[in-house]
Parts: structure tokens; C-alpha cells; sequence
């Protein structure tokens, strides 16, 4: 049997070799596979792995180098690859000289195949950045997230925990080289310009350590300085240090003022440093020690760094089994998360959904090349017979055509680097949201070995096609000359089944395009409960400053006042924690009067603290009851509350919840007060717009004031103005608090920005795969009818009407592409199943897309075909007759 | 020294490792195609790596080029079936081994005397 197998390698050689050595050699092949089987079942693999490699490889070069045997020039054993190459470059020389004498034929193949080869290298460069290459840090696979999940209570969010729990974990760990808390919080930095707001992360001791990264200046916290009562102690970004203080040398000791706060500067972070981007911030400006050993009710977030040959679930399993008190008394579970997993997100599906589209382009970038490469070399076979009969054999001869295909397939390799060079810049630029990592993404030698094979192996394959086509040519059939020998029809099924499939993919793109931008127009025209034209927005942070609730509520009341009195063109103006798609949610338990969970649940809300005018100023429309008024000022604590339709609906479903009671927070589960339901309010697209309407609460900011608000003003002025005196407003009470006004219509329009970069991108796919298609319907039709022109001049000189004559061309265009838009359509039903998470009111086999996709192709290709016909018309019959 | 090798032989200098050790291995004796990569193999302690495909390959060229050539194997096998193939130097062949051999000869004392290589 092995022998069987083995004569079926043997194939691979030229007969010639396989008469004269075959048998031999199985029988040299057998001996030492009876040697590699003492050896054991792997050796025996690896022999047959090679043999079989070793089979195609040597087996094509002979047949390369068979011909120069049989056409009797002596064959030179040792001086082979001398000859070789210089018969390369000789051919290199000879296409470069054709290439530059058919300068049309050149740009347009190279450029197309710059355009497939450069789509994909760009998308492959993104792939590579944020999924293929290891986190930048140091043995980054051994990083983890320790988070904190919380048992029996859906919808709260896991991940932070509390101090005294990472405590209990840090004592007790034995998985972990090393434990580090984060704490993300903005910071004010004030008295050195205008003051600035601050990423800024509390971060316990050994963060850096863990991360394996020293400061680039000055020093990483001393243990001293995770204590309570160290002097403040700050690293700061080089991004801060080169944006703020100009790369200033004597950085190091300088005293800052963060959020009313003194901090010395000991250290500057490398400029390649990177924070990870799992929590809320994409990158920090300051690092702090967070001083764990305060007592506090802060969440933190747990880095940790994996002892050798722990993994995650092990580690898991361990801290869980530790039996940390804390963690049981809040009913903590430990999640021991990869950081690299979790750094990626969900975002792996989409990228791979791109690679694939940008694949699909290529393969109809290459099948348009082969197509030029095919009607090219059809229209030399005149040229290559003469070649021939000098004595070129057909290794040498499907060589050249190889060579010219390959170079053509560099250059438009080389060229598809540069444009995925600029593509990329503009793509980091651009920053399309929800793409972690991006600042890593770039041109590397993966990227560039990427574009290599793909540049080779298109080019091997499509470029192979032209040299298929005349390599069944025999020497005399060509040396007669005839384009109609028999083999040119070989090249006219390849050349049909390209445009079919080129055709195919096309629609494939060209639909899944159609429903992603249909997606988004949905998207966009979705109704978010609010009304955002002339709505501006400020967010503020008070700092430690303001300490009690009643200096922050005199902080709001004024600049709310200020912002109604000074705004110009103010219709109102309010205050409001939780804005819409600002990303903020606030949740708390709650225990609703007559109303019992489901086993094992606790309730929980969603809720926004806002002032009177809030409602109007953003335009949600009040549904039943009333919102709050002064009326609810008096009162100590929380005494009402205004809930959403969504909210309403899912507790009381019969329609009366005016009057309702609930209990909030701590209270929920004791005898706390009874906050009674006001009024209900339409639905708010609260966290995004893909979202339905989610139950939501609203409380009183008098009742329950925030040191974080937003101030939120609806005025017809022109933004700038209104952002200048909103920012005075702020100035007015308090000229330290960094104020940015934001326009509420930038705002939401920034969280579609994924969406709308996605569906951008695969449009822009689809066009190009059309024009694609388009040149090659064209190219193939025009090729058609100067094939024909004989047939056409006779059929005009008979008296056929020139319409007559068009409708053949143009019939024979369409049933390509008939078959071509049949075979797309099966390709999209499957295909575009994968699109199914990416799309909102739309499903996947939407007819509309599909109906749009198919006229759309079918009117280009209708172009496309025409054109050609025409010319065919204006044949001249005695010219056409004359030409043979 | 050099006078009485064939003027030709320099043609094919210098000589692949593998070739060279395909053609010690016939030097020794004539050897079928099993015993020629097993003589490789061991000669150069497994540092060669040589598999059935190449070595064929090679055969071909050295046979084409007469460096090497066919026999019955009257030499080596009494008992083997007479299907086996063996091959042998020519005379031409041993030329070319010898004046290989004296050039790598020539390399080591080079580097030697430059102290490279310890003598």
C-alpha cells in the first residue's frame, strides 16, 4: 500500500524521470521506511511529509528543466542555476520591455491588483495589530483580570471588587507572581493654564512591575508610598509631559496641583508604554498609588500576573476555593480573565467578517488580472509560436509567461503596500471607535510577509492561467499561427468562468454592503426619546473641595442659574447625572411594594439624577403625571420619582403607576423610606441607539445630589457662543473646574461612529469589487467581439441590422452575468448569516438588499457589454473580411 | 600533482556537500540507491540530509553528465534481486572527486596557516 502511495508522488515527475528512475526509487523509498519505522510512527510521518513536498517541488523543476534535454542542448549539471538565473533575468528584461511598450495593459493590471492586494493588507495590518500580536508587554500571556463577579445578581456589572476583598486575595495568593489594583478617576490639573481634566489611574505599588514596565524617567512608587500618610506621589504620560510641560528635563520634583491636591512628580512613563485598555480609559495621563490601606468603599479593578504554568481556570479555581471572608460576606466570586481576551473585546467577529470581504475583493482583483493576462496572451500566440519554433521548449516559454505574471504581481504587491501604508495612518487617524489597540497597529514584518505570500500566491495561481493556455499548444499548431486552434477555447472557458465568478462575488459584497447600510440608515432615523438639535452639554467633576451634598448642590444651582440667565438664545437649561450615551449608568437595588421577584433575583434600577427643566431641555415628552418641581425642594431624602414607559410597563402592567412606592439602595431590603412614582416619561435611548427602550428611573437632584454632573443646555445660538458662555457660567462660580461643551448631536452621532466606519468600509468594498467586475465584463466583451469581427463584418455585409448585432454581444455579456448574479445569490444567503449580529431592524436575507444588489450589477454589467456591442456594429465588413 | 586529472573535471567545481558525499560513497564501492543514502547519512553523522527524491535528482545529473554510471552490481550482490540498480564512478567522476577533494585539502591548510582552524 505504501508503495502504491508512493508511486502516486511519483507522479509529480516528468514521465521520462519516472520510466528511468520510478522503480528504483520506490524501492530506495521502501528501505528507508522500513529504517524510519524503528524509529517510531513520527519519524514515519515526517518521511512521508517530506517525501511528498519533495515529490511536487522536485517533480516541477524537472519537468522545467526535462525540456532542455529533449531539445538536445547538453545539459549542465552544476551550472544549472547559473543558467537559470541568467535565463530569469533575461526574461525579467524581456517583460519589463513589454510591460513598458503596453503602458495601458500595465497601469490598469497593476493598479487593480494594488487595489485587491493593498484592501487586504491594510485590513490584515488591523488583525495582526489587535488579535494576532501578543499584548505589548513582556511574557503578556501570563496577564490577567482578576474580576469580581457578584452571585444571584444579574445586570449588575462584574469586574470591580472591593479593597479589603483584593486584600484577602493578595495574602492568600499562591498563583500570582504579582497583584495590582487600579482605580481609574479624573483628575483636574489646575493652575498652569487653563485647568485640564486628567485620565488618571490610583494604581497599588506593583502595577508597573506587573506589567513588566520602568518609567522612562525618574522612578517607578515606593512601598513607603502606598501608605496613607506618604506625600503624593505622581507619574505622569509622555504624551502629558511632551503635550503640557513641553518635554521639560526637570520634570522630576515638580509639584502639581491635581483636583485641589499637591503631587510630586517621580517619574515619566515610557512614550511606548500602553495602558491596557479593559477598563474605562484607552490611556492615562497620571498614575498615582491608589494606598489600599485607606479605608474606603471605591471599587478597584485586580491585574494579575500568573505564576509559570498556572492557568487562568486554575487560578480561578484557587482564589475561590481560598475562602476569603469578604468575599462571602458580599457574595463574590473570583473571574480570572486573560487580558488579552478581554483587551479584544468582541471585536474579533468584525475584523474577521472584513478580512473576509477584503479576501472576496482580492479574488476578483486577481481574476480581472488573469483575464487581462489571458486576452493578452491569446492575442500573442503568434509571437510565442515563433518563439517555439526557434527552439524555446515549453518549460521556457510557460517560464517566461510565469515571470511576467509574477512581476506584474509584485509591482502591484509593492504598490498595495504603500496604499496599506496610507490607508492605515488615515485608519489611526480616523479612529473609528470600539477598535481596541489601534495605535498598534502598523505596517510590521508579519504585515509585510503577509502581503509577500498573498502577492506570490495570487500570482503563482492566476498568474499560472495565461501560461496554462498556450502550454497545451504544441510547436506546430502554434507555428501555423492559429488563434483558432482548439486550445484557445481552453482560455475562453477560463476567461467566461472569471467574469462568472467575478460577477458573483461582486453581488456577494455588493448585497452585504446594501444590508449594512440599510442597517445604518434604520440606525440612524431610530427615534432616541430626546431631540438633540440646539442641545449643549458640559460635564462636570467636583473635587474634593466640595465634600458635602449641600456645596455641591450650591455649586450646580448657581451655574444653572448663571447658564439661564447668560447663555444667549438659552430656552433652558438643567443638570442631569446619567446623560444619554454618555456611556454613565448608575444602578441601584430597589424593592418595589407588592411586587415579588422571581426566586433567586434581586431587582435592580437604572437611574439619573436631574434637576426641573431636564425633560423639556432635552425634549423627552412627559407621558402621565407630573415631573419635579419645586414643590419636591423641601424635603429631606428622597420622596419621588419619575420612571420610563419601559420601567412602568415591566411592574405594573395594567397602567396605573402614578402613585406606586418603591424603595431605594441600602434601604431596599430594611425599613427604609418609600419614594412614590410622580410621573412617567417617553423612552430614552439611554446606553445606544440599537437598543430598545430599556426601564429607567429618574430621581431629584436636590433630593440626591452628585458631585458629577452634566450641565445641559437647549439653546438656538450658535454653538460656539453658547459654548463660550456656558464655560464662563462655570468659570463664574468656580475658575478651576475644566469645562468642555460638547453639542449634543456630535455627541450621538459619536456613538454610531462603529457602525457607520463598518458599513463604510464594506461599501467602499462592494464599490470597488463592482468597478472591478464592470472592467472585467467590459474587457472580456470587447475581447468577444474582436474575436468575432470577422463573423460580425459578414453577418452586417448578409444584412443584418447593426441592432441585431448588439443584441448578440450584449446577450452573450448577460448570460455571464446571469450565471455570475444565480451564483452570487446562493453565496449571499449563506454569506450574509455572518453579517446577522452586525445589523439592526434588518434581517439577513432582506429582499430589498438583495433586489438592489442584483440591479445594480445587472445595470453595470448591461454598461458593460453594451459598450463593446456597439463597437461591433461599426465594423466595416471588407476591412474585418480583409483582416484574415 | 594535479597533471594526470582530466582537464574537464575543473568544469564541475566546486562540488554541492551533498554531491560530494553521493560520490564518496561510490568512490568506495559501487551501491544501490538505499546503500548510497545510508552511507551518506552515516559518513557525515546525520549532518547531510539526504532523501530518496534528491538523491535521485542527483543521480540523474551526475549520470547525464558521466560522472557516474550505471552497472549490474556484479561486484555487491550475490544474493539481492537482480531488479536493483548500481551505480558507479566513472573515470571521469573520480576526477572531479579528487579534484574537489584537493581543493577543500587546499582550504583547510589555507586555514590553518591563518590559524582558523587548529592543526
Amino acid at each position: 500500500m505504501s508503495r502504491g502511495l508512493y508511486r502516486l508522488f511519483l507522479r509529480c515527475y516528468p514521465a521520462a524521470f519516472r520510466i528511468r528512475f520510478g522503480r528504483d526509487m520506490e524501492e530506495t523509498f521502501d528501505q528507508d521506511l522500513a529504517q524510519a519505522a524503528n524509529r517510531g510512527s513520527l519519524a514515519v510521518a515526517a518521511l512521508w511529509a517530506r517525501a511528498l513536498v519533495q515529490a511536487i517541488l522536485l517533480g516541477v523543476e524537472e519537468r522545467f528543466t526535462a525540456t532542455s534535454v529533449a531539445s538536445g542542448s547538453p545539459p549542465e549539471l552544476f551550472e544549472e542555476s547559473r543558467s537559470y538565473m541568467s535565463s530569469f533575468l533575461q526574461d525579467v528584461r524581456f517583460a519589463v520591455r513589454t510591460f513598458t511598450r503596453n503602458p495601458s495593459f500595465t497601469i490598469v493590471a497593476v493598479v487593480t491588483m494594488a487595489l485587491g492586494i493593498g484592501a487586504s493588507t491594510a485590513i490584515f495590518s488591523v488583525v495582526n495589530g489587535v488579535l494576532l500580536r501578543p499584548l505589548p508587554y513582556p511574557d503578556s500571556e501570563r496577564l490577567v483580570v482578576v474580576a469580581g463577579a457578584l452571585e444571584g445578581r444579574q445586570g449588575f456589572p462584574t469586574g470591580p471588587i472591593f479593597p479589603e476583598v483584593f486584600t484577602d486575595w493578595q495574602e492568600g495568593n499562591i498563583v500570582f507572581e504579582q497583584m495590582a489594583a487600579v482605580s481609574e478617576w479624573t483628575l483636574d490639573l489646575v493652575g498652569e493654564g487653563d485647568p485640564r481634566r486628567l485620565n488618571a489611574a490610583g494604581v497599588s505599588v506593583d502595577f508597573l512591575a506587573l506589567l513588566r514596565v520602568s518609567p522612562l524617567l525618574g522612578r517607578n512608587f515606593s512601598l513607603e508610598e502606598d501608605l496613607p500618610d506618604a506625600g503624593p506621589v505622581a507619574i505622569v504620560s509622555h504624551r502629558l509631559w511632551q503635550t503640557h510641560w513641553g518635554g521639560d528635563p526637570d520634570i522630576l520634583g515638580r509639584r502639581i496641583t491635581l483636583s485641589g491636591k499637591p503631587y510630586t512628580v517621580v517619574g515619566v512613563l515610557p512614550s511606548d508604554f500602553r495602558y491596557p485598555e479593559v477598563l474605562n480609559f484607552d490611556a492615562v495621563d497620571v498614575l498615582y498609588p491608589y494606598q489600599l490601606n485607606i479605608p474606603t468603599q471605591d471599587l478597584i479593578y485586580v491585574f494579575a500576573r500568573l505564576r509559570d504554568g498556572v492557568s487562568p481556570a486554575e487560578a480561578q479555581d484557587a482564589l475561590n476555593g481560598m475562602g476569603s471572608a469578604s468575599a462571602e460576606r458580599r457574595g463574590l466570586r473570583a473571574d480570572v480573565i486573560p487580558l488579552a481576551s478581554l483587551t479584544i473585546g468582541d471585536v474579533g467577529p468584525r475584523l474577521k467578517l472584513l478580512l473576509g470581504a477584503v479576501g472576496l475583493l482580492l479574488l476578483i482583483a486577481s481574476a480581472n488580472v488573469a483575464n487581462l493576462l489571458l486576452a493578452r496572451a491569446t492575442s500573442r500566440t503568434r509571437e510565442i509560436a515563433l518563439r517555439s519554433s526557434l527552439g524555446a521548449g515549453r518549460g521556457r516559454i510557460t517560464r517566461q509567461l510565469l515571470t511576467e505574471s509574477l512581476i506584474l504581481f509584485t509591482a502591484g504587491g509593492a504598490l498595495g503596500a504603500a496604499i496599506a501604508a496610507g490607508v492605515i495612518q488615515a485608519l489611526v487617524a480616523i479612529d473609528p471607535g470600539n477598535l481596541p489597540r489601534l495605535t498598534e497597529v502598523s505596517l510590521d514584518a508579519t504585515v509585510l510577509g503577509f502581503t509577500l505570500l498573498v502577492t506570490l500566491v495570487t500570482g503563482v495561481i492566476f498568474g499560472a492561467m495565461p501560461a496554462a493556455q498556450l502550454g497545451g499548444l504544441g510547436g506546430s499548431s502554434l507555428a501555423s499561427g492559429g488563434t483558432h486552434a482548439s486550445t484557445t477555447r481552453i482560455g475562453k472557458r477560463i476567461r467566461s468562468a472569471l467574469v462568472v465568478s467575478q460577477v458573483a462575488l461582486a453581488l456577494v459584497l455588493l448585497i452585504g454592503a446594501s444590508l449594512l447600510i440599510e442597517s445604518f440608515v434604520v440606525l440612524q432615523n431610530v427615534d432616541p426619546g430626546f431631540d438633540p438639535t440646539d442641545v449643549s452639554f458640559a460635564s462636570i467633576i467636583l473635587d474634593e473641595r466640595y465634600q458635602t451634598s449641600e456645596e455641591q448642590l450650591i455649586f450646580f444651582s448657581s451655574v444653572l442659574e448663571r447658564a439661564q440667565q447668560t447663555v444667549p438664545g438659552v430656552v433652558s437649561a438643567a443638570v442631569v447625572t446619567a446623560l444619554p450615551m454618555s456611556g454613565d449608568r448608575w444602578r441601584a437595588p430597589i424593592a418595589i411594594e407588592g411586587y415579588t421577584p422571581p426566586d433567586g433575583t434581586r431587582l435592580g434600577m437604572d437611574y439619573a439624577q436631574v434637576s426641573e427643566d431636564y425633560f423639556s431641555t432635552i425634549g423627552t415628552p412627559i407621558v402621565s403625571g407630573r415631573v419635579f418641581s419645586a414643590e419636591d425642594r423641601g424635603s429631606d431624602g428622597l420622596t419621588s420619582i419619575v420612571v420610563n414607559e419601559a420601567f412602568a410597563k415591566q411592574y405594573w402592567p395594567d397602567g396605573n403607576s402614578l402613585g406606586q412606592r418603591l424603595k431605594i439602595g441600602r434601604s431596599a431590603d430594611g425599613p427604609g423610606p418609600w419614594v412614590t412614582v410622580i410621573g412617567v416619561v417617553a423612552d430614552v435611548r439611554q446606553q445606544e441607539l440599537a437598543e430598545s427602550g430599556e426601564p429607567q428611573t429618574y430621581l431629584f437632584y436636590q433630593q440626591r445630589p452628585s458631585n458629577q454632573m452634566r450641565i445641559v443646555v437647549r439653546s438656538d445660538a450658535d454653538f460656539s457662543l453658547v459654548s463660550q458662555s456656558l464655560q464662563r457660567a462655570v468659570w463664574d462660580v468656580d475658575p478651576n473646574i475644566p469645562v468642555e461643551v460638547v453639542a449634543l448631536t456630535d455627541h450621538v452621532a459619536s456613538t454610531i461612529t462603529a457602525p457607520r466606519f463598518y458599513t463604510g468600509l464594506l461599501a467602499s468594498f462592494a464599490t470597488l469589487a463592482l468597478i472591478l467586475a464592470a472592467v472585467g465584463i467590459y474587457g472580456t466583451m470587447s475581447y468577444v467581439v474582436g474575436e468575432r469581427q470577422r463573423e460580425m463584418g459578414i453577418r452586417l455585409a448578409l444584412g443584418a441590422a447593426a441592432s441585431s448585432v448588439t443584441t448578440l454581444v450584449v446577450r452573450q455579456g448577460l448570460m455571464l452575468s446571469a450565471f455570475g448574479v444565480a451564483l452570487g445569490i446562493v453565496g449571499a444567503l449563506a454569506g450574509t448569516r455572518l453579517l446577522e449580529s452586525f445589523l439592526f431592524g434588518v434581517t439577513t436575507s432582506d429582499p430589498s438588499a438583495f433586489v438592489l444588489g442584483v440591479v445594480v450589477l445587472c445595470g453595470v454589467a448591461l454598461v458593460a457589454s453594451y459598450v463593446p456591442a456597439r463597437r461591433a456594429t461599426l465594423v466595416d465588413p471588407v476591412q474585418a473580411l480583409r483582416a484574415e | 600533482m594535479k597533471a594526470n586529472l582530466d582537464p574537464q573535471a575543473d568544469r564541475f567545481i566546486p562540488l554541492k556537500p551533498v554531491v560530494f558525499g553521493i560520490m564518496m560513497s561510490l568512490a568506495e564501492q559501487e551501491r544501490h540507491g538505499y546503500a548510497i543514502l545510508h552511507d551518506v547519512r552515516t559518513r557525515s553523522e546525520g549532518r547531510l540530509k539526504l532523501e530518496t527524491g534528491p538523491l535521485y535528482r542527483h543521480l540523474k545529473r551526475l549520470l547525464d553528465d558521466r560522472l557516474v554510471e550505471e552497472t549490474d552490481g556484479a561486484e555487491a550482490a550475490e544474493s539481492s534481486d537482480t531488479r536493483r540498480r548500481y551505480y558507479a564512478l566513472t573515470e571521469l567522476g573520480r576526477s572531479v572527486l579528487a579534484t574537489e577533494g584537493q581543493r577543500l585539502a587546499q582550504a583547510v591548510q589555507h586555514a590553518q596557516a591563518l590559524g582558523a582552524i587548529p592543526t
